[in-house]
């Protein structure tokens, strides 16, 4: 292989393997929660929670697009707010869902076998983003359903 | 350079069998592969392109696109199955937009037209806008098993992202059960960006509730419950309990044995043994997850036989196995070599 050659196929891996960096453009929010629970947890218990965009972009558009997912500790009963900042990659999708269930038995998992725990599970569509600031009320009135089952 | 693309060529694109069927023992025995994709590569999403990209081996990754659009056409899937002496192959429709992507019903008709006499086709359903869209996405699944070709269901709850206990979703199961069409189920973990990683929708045993609720309806449990993201067997023993217990559940071993997952073959030779034991192997049927690059078919399939033959598995029940179970749960024909 001559000198010639080389550097062609040295330029054709470059091209074939290397990408084009986008901007990735990210909107910073605070979230400001207060959670209900149609009855009271005075127990420790974890509150899971998930920011997704309502709808998502892509080759094969659909609802829902994991941003991002933290969990509140509550030591002596079932926390009643948070605060959380997230960066919200606008051009991915759009509008914003939050999601949350309770971990009563605190496994880590929601509802165990044959439903077992019966943890209450709630979900909430921020109808105000695109906003830097958004304080809303998040209601577990569920059980036991993950986010595909309450959005849309 | 010339004679480096031939030789690159030549290795990336194998040689075809003499004939259909593997030989055991000195006996021709036909192959079904019940687990293959199609589809086109702008239908994956862009995190899982850079997955697949990214898993490719050279000179093929250097267009994943154009690579993966001619594996992935009919065309280039019996291509696979003649390198491998496969007689059939099952192509999956696929509906899981938030990770591997679309490929649809009637793209699998299709496909399956093609080539009747090589392909059959398993149906699939969307379930992202379930509380909208089930009794519309139900009757459409009824369509799609009644078309040609089309001898059952494909669901991986964690790449569509619901519950395997969530009754919500039974009626895909009661649809199925009344058209006598088995469900394949991926089970386990996905190495896939974007997937439900959670027991609720990788764990067998959440399916159990499903299963005895629908004893009419065959369930065929993807994976053997692999842990595809850390390389491990986990649900396994799950698996294998249901098959006991269950006369409706069946097995599949696809994935789990290949190079990148199980280097050295002791995975694969571990699920087939844990089966046999378990007095199962009736209800073992092959699959490759192909075709994934040039030769895996082909490749998967040899894993397979070294694995059935370490664990013990003897001519009739390798049979069984690479066809036989297969042509008895779908009510086809083994086919002729």
């Amino acid at each position: 292989m001559n000198q010639h050659n080389t550097f062609g196929l040295a330029v054709g891996l470059l091209l074939a393997t290397s990408c084009i960096n986008n901007d990735v453009v990210l909107f910073e929010t605070e979230l400001v929660a207060s959670v209900g629970y149609l009855q009271a947890f005075d127990q420790p218990a974890t509150l899971h929670i998930e920011v997704h965009h309502a709808e998502f972009g892509g080759p094969v558009p659909h609802a829902l697009g994991l941003i991002a997912s933290f969990e509140v500790e509550g030591e002596t009963r079932a926390p009643d707010s948070w605060r959380e900042t997230i960066l919200v990659p606008t051009e991915e999708g759009e509008g914003l869902v939050v999601y949350a269930w309770l971990d009563l038995d605190n496994d880590g998992v929601l509802c165990g076998l044959n439903g077992a725990g019966n943890e209450p599970v709630g979900l909430i569509k921020l109808a105000e983003f695109p906003s830097h600031n958004l304080e809303f009320e998040l209601l577990l009135d569920g059980v036991c359903l993950g986010p595909e089952r309450l959005y849309p | 350079m010339g004679q480096l693309l031939i030789l690159v060529a030549s290795v990336t694109t194998g040689c075809k069998a003499d004939s259909l069927g593997t030989e055991i023992d000195g006996e021709r025995v036909p192959v079904i592969d019940m687990h293959l994709h199609t589809g086109e590569w702008d239908s994956v999403g862009f995190a899982s392109q850079e997955f697949i990209a990214g898993n490719l081996p050279f000179p093929i990754n250097l267009n994943p696109e154009k690579s993966g659009n001619q594996i992935l056409a009919p065309e280039g899937i019996v291509d696979e199955l003649d390198k491998a002496g496969v007689s059939r192959g099952v192509l999956l429709a696929v509906y899981a937009p938030r990770t591997v992507g679309v490929t649809t019903n009637e793209q699998v008709i299709d496909n399956v037209a093609q080539f009747p006499d090589r392909l059959w086709g398993l149906a699939s359903v969307r379930v992202d806008r379930w509380n909208d869209d089930r009794e519309p996405q139900l009757a459409a699944l009824r369509e799609a098993l009644e078309s040609p070709g089309i001898i059952g269901v494909k669901l991986a709850h964690p790449h569509m992202h619901f519950r395997m206990d969530d009754s919500a979703y039974y009626g895909i199961y009661e649809v199925a059960g009344e058209l006598a069409k088995p469900v394949y189920l991926h089970t386990g973990t996905s190495p896939f960006p974007g997937t439900s990683p959670e027991p609720p929708y990788t764990d067998p045993r959440y399916l159990e509730d499903a299963i005895q609720s629908f004893p009419e309806t065959i369930f065929i449990l993807g994976h053997l419950g692999f842990d595809a993201a850390n390389k491990r067997h986990a649900g396994l023993a799950a698996c294998v309990d249901l098959a006991s217990t269950y006369p409706n559940v069946y097995l599949e071993a696809s994935a789990l044995g290949s190079k990148n997952s199980d280097p050295t073959g002791e995975i694969l030779r571990e699920g087939f043994v844990a089966i046999r034991e378990a007095g199962v192997v009736d209800r073992l049927i092959y699959g490759s997850d192909g075709p994934q690059s040039p030769g895996f078919v082909n490749d998967y399939l040899n894993r397979t036989l070294i694995a059935l033959d370490s664990a013990g598995y003897d001519l009739n029940e390798q049979r069984a196995v690479l066809a036989g179970n297969f042509a008895r749960v779908f009510g086809v024909e083994v086919p002729k070599l």
